[in-house]
């Protein structure tokens, strides 16, 4: 059923990474996104792959969750490997194969895109897996602030967000309780016709409507009676906090973006 | 029907970080035909334990018989489905499964999804209805135009209507006013007599399993560590307060009256009953005073 579903990604040990402001790393994957471009040969894909292996290991997250995120785009990346292996005509001919010459700068490339598309995946992972959706909603809406001038709702936005995040626990709870209940009357979500599937998947997510109504009506209700009047002049109750290890991380990230740059052939 | 777990273990998001052990080399055995009141502090276990009599979960390890159905890891799902038929199911909230457009079409989800003979357990519905305190008059209405104790009383007919042997009650009465909690625990305890079931009871109330049950287990991290009669359970009282666990004001106001020198039995537990040997006494000491 639906025990097994991680809200968020979010992996709760500590960790040199997990105690950053998230701004600090929101901004430093920024940063990363752009500097994976700037590999462009062997000794700087290696530094860039060094960088990723060094950010992992500071995680503490177990590598299985890093696994997880990147099997979506692992199609992706044989398939880049594969079309860089076989349309490159550079370097020496390692072997044929197919009627396809397959050439030493093919296989260089290849694995150099691969590299490319993984660190991206990586690092981005990095950020979800080590910051509380919380802590990234108000992160999100500090750097949204400015555009507020334009008429960006960035309070709305952020609320929005947060409230979101706040209930999808509360509701994946919900939601497997109402499945079970049903499942105690005989419902099989699984298996049976068209018209008995169709009348199971009515009995779960109707009440499942009916309570997030309900749940939606609530909050609002006590968000009312507290006097909530919109984003004006509200004050945090947690407080994001720039420390010097949030300069020292970008300080790092912005360390690695020259080293690539002076490594990386012009 | 008799329920028997042997080893029992229950693991939760096993493999995760998050991973929960709930029950811990559970045996247990409810006997056919008790009314088992099932008490312990919260996260103990008691819902994970009630899931799986009818393998909504299945058991990480050991197993679980229910009459003849033995539950395992490895079940099929048309075998849960057997052990499900068998057992109804009262949820906390139960008003929350409801979903079709009229109480009848609600409460024929079970016995169609079940498999059973819808005309006769359509057949059945006035009785129900009529047991849980309602009226046939009712089956043509939404059940969302209906009350809250309304509707909980239409969703706790929709599970009767399996006629299951065995009936699981995860804190049925849960958020209801006083009299309503007594009249819903009054109603299904009746339909227990009534039909020979094999009931437990999920509760935090020690005031319900006192009065309700024949059989008391007490759950403490994933374990039972106390079960017995009523009256033997709540004898320790000291051992249940070290489990965050109350005894009923009956047992402890006649603990109190022991301790005065009164001659009180230990085995009373019906309020009713204390307050007589109360009125019994007074009326002695006036006498002889
Ligand atoms: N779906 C779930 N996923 C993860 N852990 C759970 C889940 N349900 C219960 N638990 C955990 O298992 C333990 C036992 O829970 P439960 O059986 O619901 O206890 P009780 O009903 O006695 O309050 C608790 O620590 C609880 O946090
Ligand atoms: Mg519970």
């Amino acid at each position: 059923m639906l025990q097994n579903i991680v809200i968020g990604q979010y992996v709760p040990v500590t960790s040199p990474l997990h105690r950053l402001d998230s701004r600090s790393k929101l901004i430093s994957l920024l940063a990363l996104a752009v500097i994976v471009f700037l590999a462009n040969e062997f000794w700087s894909y290696l530094a860039l792959l060094a960088t990723v292996v060094l950010f992992v290991a500071l995680s503490r997250v177990p590598l299985r969750f890093f696994v997880k995120g990147l099997f979506p785009v692992f199609i992706l990346i044989v398939f880049t490997f594969l079309l860089h292996a076989f349309f490159t005509n550079e370097g020496y001919v390692l072997f044929s194969i197919l009627g396809f010459s397959i050439y030493s700068g093919g296989i260089e490339q290849g694995v150099f895109i691969a590299i490319r598309i993984g660190s991206l995946v990586i690092l981005a992972s990095l950020l979800t897996l080590t910051t509380k959706p919380i802590d990234l909603t108000d992160g999100f809406e500090f750097f949204l602030r400015p555009f507020k001038r334009f008429g960006l709702p960035a309070h709305e936005m952020a609320l929005m967000m947060s409230i979101s995040i706040r209930l999808i626990p509360t509701l994946l709870l919900e939601a497997d309780r109402i499945m079970k209940a049903q499942a105690a009357r005989g419902a099989d979500f699984t298996k049976g016709t068209m018209k008995t599937r169709l009348e199971t998947m009515t009995a779960f997510i109707i009440p499942l409507f009916v309570r997030s109504f309900k749940r939606a009506e609530d909050m609002a209700t006590a968000m009312d009676a507290r006097g909530y009047r919109g984003g004006e002049g509200r004050t945090k109750l947690r407080v994001l906090q720039w420390r010097l290890q949030d300069t020292i991380a970008c300080i790092v990230v912005g360390g690695v973006g020259v080293v690539l740059a002076i490594l990386r052939d012009f | 029907m008799r329920i028997t777990f042997r080893d029992v273990s229950y693991t939760y998001m096993i493999g995760s970080p998050f991973e929960k052990k709930a029950l811990d080399a559970v045996n247990l055995t409810l006997s056919s035909q008790t009314f088992t009141g099932v008490v312990g502090s919260t996260g103990s276990g008691k819902s994970t334990l009630m899931q799986l009599i009818n393998g909504l979960l299945l058991p990480t390890t050991g197993q679980v018989q229910n009459g003849d159905f033995i539950l395992h890891r490895k079940s099929k799902r048309k075998y849960v489905k057997q052990v499900r038929r068998q057992v109804g199911m009262v949820f906390q909230y139960p008003e929350h499964q409801l979903f079709g457009s009229t109480v009848e079409e609600d409460m024929l989800f079970g016995p169609k999804h079940l498999g059973l003979d819808i005309e006769k357990s359509r057949q059945r519905f006035p009785d129900l209805l009529e047991l849980v305190g309602l009226g046939e008059e009712i089956l043509p209405y939404s059940p969302f135009s209906l009350s809250g104790g309304q509707m909980r009383r239409v969703a706790i007919a929709g599970v009767l209507a399996t006629h299951p042997k065995v009936l699981i009650l995860d804190e049925p009465a849960a958020g209801l006013d006083p009299a309503g909690h007594r009249a819903l625990l009054d109603l299904l305890r009746d339909w227990h007599d009534q039909h020979g079931l094999t009931t437990v009871l999920v509760t935090h109330d020690m005031e319900d399993a006192a009065r309700y049950a024949d059989e008391i287990v007490v759950m403490d991290e994933g374990k039972p560590v106390i079960s017995g009669a009523p009256t033997d359970v709540f004898r320790q009282a000291d051992q249940l307060a070290g489990l965050g666990l109350d005894v009923p004001a009956s047992v402890r106001v006649s603990r109190a009256m022991q301790a005065a020198g009164w001659e009180v039995a230990d085995t009373l537990l019906e309020p009713e009953a204390l307050a007589g040997v109360v009125i019994d006494q007074l009326s002695t000491v006036r006498k002889e005073g």
